[in-house]
């Protein structure tokens, strides 16, 4: 089943600068996607359409067949759980476990079931030692990872990113990046992050290209960076170990591999067998 | 930023610190006014024994105390000139010129300034043991019967707790701010007062500037999770009264009856 479908969307803030028009793209349940662009492409507003904290002035939004609109917003927020870039400006409460509970007082959940919810989201998480916490005395990278237990504490269908990782230290940003996998992994959760990191590409499904207000590609990962130049005339890079392969494609050697590792490993094997 | 601070939360775990919110912030209102009965020394020290003991059940540490007196010694001044000047009673304690000196004035000036420590000794009592989160809950919870009167006593205490949450980070951005300047020329030490307005104002600009964008993320941010002003709310923390908070509630009655009939007779 579809869970996302975006239908000729259009946006601007101002009649005259058009920021986003006509995205469509749909998206199947279970999925990792990612949105790439430049500053000013388009991507958080886009984000921000998806979350509806912004109406779209043409076009639609679909989550699970319900449309986005002002009568149905209030019901759908559960279902789409949104991390923002800033830690600071996202963390509400006065602790960690506050902070996890705001989400779960808004949706009206009895205050008795509350603190077995906050257990379970701060332990997928890891923060679970962490409840009594003020924020200034977390990381950037934890910060983010209590925003992301807020969000699914509510059990969202969807979790949209909308550059979750760009503040954070590369400690930090390799945290929040493994458990964001993890979470596509073992709980088959449908994310859709919004990135100028393009090393995020790699373990993704779907990738979304926004060049200008418009969609540019919109292919699978693997599809996407079989032609580096391709992405490479609108001014982005593509991950290291996509380079690589397209590298060793001119010479006949077709690597499958995702990560540095296994492109090691199939490498050795390679000499192993001439 | 580990100074002991007038109004700082001391995190520590006593009966004072467990004691519910309301229940305090009610006592310290009861006690706030005994202090301004006119009862003479005898009530004063009443008080000061039971608020004394307050503190040493909380285990406040002697220096905080002290710590929160010396803004005010610049006042206690200020008023025993004003005192000196203005009263007139008493015995002439010393002539000197146009200065007359009296007991009157001293004594009038001694006790303002008892008054003045019981009430900060009081709010200190209140304020190193309860998180500002649970005081505002407490608020919160002690408007609530304003609600028939339109009051919104959620939206203000939600109001209070985020600006007790990013006064640390917007303390921090000014310090950040004022470096940067610095670093690109800008005095805010030395020149004229025309210059340091100046000076001031590239201060204020940027961050205001950085206060609405955070306050505009934070707003989507509220927004995303289901915040609505107005709508109903269930609550993670839900405040009971122990027997401690009837104990507390009933000796600050019982001394506030006492300075009462106190100062009738006297």
């Amino acid at each position: 089943m579809k869970l996302i479908e975006v239908k000729d969307l259009s946006f601007s803030y101002d009649e005259n600068i058009p920021v986003l028009s006509d995205i469509s793209f749909a998206l199947e349940e279970g999925t990792y996607t990612v949105i790439v662009g430049h500053n000013g492409s388009g991507k958080s507003t886009l984000a921000k359409l998806l979350a509806g904290l912004l109406a779209p002035n043409k076009g639609e939004i679909k989550i699970g067949g319900t449309a986005l609109n002002a009568d149905t917003i209030e019901s759908m927020r559960a279902h789409i759980g949104i991390v923002f870039q800033n830690p600071d400006n996202q963390f509400i409460g006065s602790t960690v476990r506050d902070d996890i509970a705001f989400g779960l007082e808004n949706h009206l959940v009895p205050s008795v079931k509350m603190d077995e919810i906050i257990n379970t989201y701060a332990a997928y998480v890891s923060m679970q030692d962490y409840l009594d916490k003020e924020p200034s005395s977390l990381s950037g990278g934890q910060k983010q990872r209590v925003a992301i237990a807020g969000v699914l504490a509510m059990q969202p269908s969807i979790l949209l990113l909308d550059e979750a990782t760009s503040m954070l230290d590369p400690k930090g940003r390799k945290e929040v990046g493994e458990l964001i996998h993890a979470l596509h992994q073992k709980k088959q959760l449908t994310i859709l992050s919004i990135t100028h990191d393009i090393e995020e590409t790699r373990f993704a499904d779907n990738v979304i290209v926004l060049n200008k207000g418009k969609i540019y590609r919109f292919a699978k990962a693997e599809k996407l960076f079989e032609n580096p130049d391709d992405l490479k005339n609108i001014g982005l890079d593509i991950p290291y170990i996509y380079e690589l392969r397209a590298k060793y494609a001119k010479y006949g050697i077709h690597l499958r591999s995702r990560d540095i590792e296994g492109m090691a490993e199939e490498l050795w094997q390679l000499n192993l067998k001439k | 930023m580990n100074r002991l601070v007038f109004g700082r939360y001391l995190p520590l775990d006593t009966p004072i610190h467990r004691l519910d919110p309301r229940a305090k912030i009610i006592a310290m209102l009861i006690m706030l006014v005994a202090i301004f009965l006119p009862t003479g020394y005898g009530g004063y020290i009443v008080l000061g024994l039971f608020i004394l003991g307050t503190l040493l059940l909380a285990k406040m540490p002697f220096k905080f105390v002290i710590s929160a007196f010396k803004p005010m010694t610049f006042m206690i001044i200020f008023l025993l000139i004003i005192n000196i000047f203005s009263i007139k009673e008493g015995r002439l304690l010393l002539a000197y010129g146009f200065l007359e000196i009296y007991s009157g004035a001293l004594l009038q000036t001694f006790y303002i300034v008892v008054r003045l420590f019981l009430m900060i000794m009081v709010t200190t009592c209140l304020t190193a043991t309860t998180k500002p989160l649970d005081l505002t809950l407490g608020i919160e919870y002690l408007l609530k019967p304003l609600k028939r009167f339109k009051v919104p006593a959620h939206e203000i205490a939600m109001m209070i707790s985020i600006a007790l949450r990013f006064i640390p980070l917007i303390i921090e951005e000014t310090m950040r701010i004022m470096n940067a300047q610095k670093s690109r020329g800008v005095d805010y030490e030395e020149g004229k007062l025309k210059d340091k307005i100046m000076a001031i104002l590239s201060l204020i600009v940027p961050l205001f500037a950085v206060a609405f964008q955070r306050a505009d993320d934070l707003a989507n941010a509220m927004e995303a999770r289901g915040y609505i002003p107005g709508h109903e709310r269930t609550r993670y923390k839900v405040l009971k009264y122990h027997s401690g908070d009837y104990i507390l509630l009933t000796i600050a009655s019982l001394l506030l009856g006492s300075m009462i009939v106190w100062s009738i007779v006297l």
